[in-house]
């Protein structure tokens, strides 16, 4: 018996064939490993999901202050819609259908006003970060929340702007307490005010016994979201400027923008 | 033939596999790297943060770990060690007392504004002895999630349930706990705002 010839007819097209499979094998194991590397990379860097929004993703630099958008479109980032006419008799209602804001116990004057701002705002991520909340009237001037998404506003508002101020600084504490950290950046929020200070004088007095930190949180919402308005709250060391003008409070500004989009 | 089948079929298995693997892993998001200072290797338990063993000796290179701040003298016996944490204005603590750690507290934020969940605690841990209300620093609706009887408490946002600290001392009652380490608690603490001129 002789020894095998690997070199027969039938022998050379096997090993061919066999050359062949390893040749694509190694291929696509080199194709694959590249992929591998390069698209772990790029997904991990270009996507985040929220948590609380599954909507919600976040844009541009993934490791920097990036506006987290609502799902509204880019295109109308930045605008402010104007409040349709409404019976005043519906107004509540609409409120409560449009923003997912219960008001109780407010005179129509004062709905209106809500009305107005929640338009306003409602390219923002405001609503989202603040629907279902309910806001009582109390009596007099006095405002405070009492659970996560359950606020007192004072009813004796009889001036819009103030009225508009005082809605959105207690829907900013729905926000900071009411919202994970990664859509409130509450924490964020902490080391601004450790290095800027507070926007308003209410907001560094905590003349009423709160953390500093967290009235200013709601300050910050409020004039951002009402900007060129004189400082308005409290009677509390009160700086009569508006807060964000003359470039002041820049990571104050940006931080908010970062939570709530371009207003 | 068939031997040239068998060795497509072997080759087709090694091909799906390998996508299968290659797919599995790139779904998976980095995450991101955070500060962890060298764990003790039983307070790794209850989070990386935390440094030392309470009830135990502290290493002697405390004052060269990462983030160091200063330590000082609170009275004859007692010291406490300050390092820097990712609040600018809330500082790691550890107390000793004759060499021996008496209490640690870790702020637990983590790197892009995540916390470690209270639910996981609760569901490895049980239910705390006590759940007190009201903080001086972090806000009146902050909780106090306290486990006297284990040694530890967690502070927290009790609406997301992010923990933003927890605290570690020799095991007690929830009076001692409040007695000895409870200052920065404020049950009952009501805001009420006369916003307006």
């Amino acid at each position: 018996m002789g020894l095998p010839n690997f070199w027969t007819a039938s022998s050379v097209n096997h090993n061919l064939f066999t050359m062949k499979i390893i040749y694509l094998v190694l291929n696509l194991i080199i194709i694959l490993t590249l992929f591998a590397t390069l698209a772990k990379t790029n997904l991990s860097n270009a996507q985040q999901v929220f948590k609380g929004s599954p909507f919600c993703t976040k844009v541009g630099d993934p490791t920097g202050p990036s506006p987290c958008l609502s799902q509204t479109e880019t295109s109308s980032l930045g605008s402010r819609p104007q409040a349709p006419e409404i019976d005043s008799a519906n107004l509540r209602q609409a409120i409560i259908d449009g923003f997912g804001i219960t008001m109780n116990g407010f005179s129509p004057q004062q709905l209106q006003w809500a009305w107005e701002k929640f338009w306003d705002v409602s390219k923002t991520n405001f609503i989202n970060l603040t629907k279902g909340t309910t806001i009582e009237a109390a009596s007099g001037t006095i405002s405070e929340q009492i659970g996560c998404r359950s606020v007192r506003v004072g009813s004796a508002f009889s001036e819009p702007t103030l009225f508009k101020i005082v809605l959105t600084h207690e829907l900013g504490h729905v926000i900071y307490w009411c919202n994970d950290d990664l859509l409130s950046r509450r924490s964020d929020h902490h080391n601004i005010f450790f290095q800027e200070g507070s926007v308003t004088g209410y907001g560094a007095s905590g003349c009423l016994g709160t953390p500093p930190h967290t009235e200013d949180y709601a300050e910050m919402i409020a004039y951002y979201l009402n900007q060129g308005v004189v400082e308005q709250t409290a009677r509390c060391n009160n700086r009569g400027q508006i807060p964000f003008g003359g470039g002041r409070f820049l990571l104050h500004l940006n931080l908010a923008r970062s939570i709530l989009g371009e207003y | 033939m068939i031997r040239q089948k068998i060795i497509l079929m072997i080759v087709a298995t090694i091909v799906v596999l390998l996508v299968l693997i290659v797919l599995g892993s790139t779904i998976l998001i980095q995450k991101p790297s955070v500060p962890v200072p060298t764990p003790s290797p039983t307070t790794t338990k209850l989070h990386p943060f935390l440094m030392i063993e309470v009830g135990r000796s502290i290493p002697s290179d405390l004052t060269s770990r990462p983030n160091f701040k200063n330590k000082i003298s609170l009275d004859k016996d007692t010291l406490q060690y300050s390092f820097n944490s990712l609040i600018q204005d809330r500082a790691n603590l550890i107390i000793t007392r004759d060499d021996k750690a008496i209490f640690e507290r870790a702020i637990t934020l983590e790197g892009d504004s995540k916390h470690p969940q209270l639910s996981d605690y609760k569901q490895r841990l049980g239910e705390p002895d006590a759940e007190l209300e009201g903080s001086k620093f972090y806000g009146q609706f902050e909780k106090t999630y306290v486990y006297a009887s284990k040694g530890f408490a967690l502070v927290g946002n009790p609406f997301t349930g992010e923990i933003d600290e927890i605290q570690t001392f020799i095991p007690t009652t929830t009076e001692g706990y409040l007695s000895q380490w409870g200052e920065d608690i404020v049950s009952g603490q009501q805001l009420k705002e006369e916003l307006g001129k």
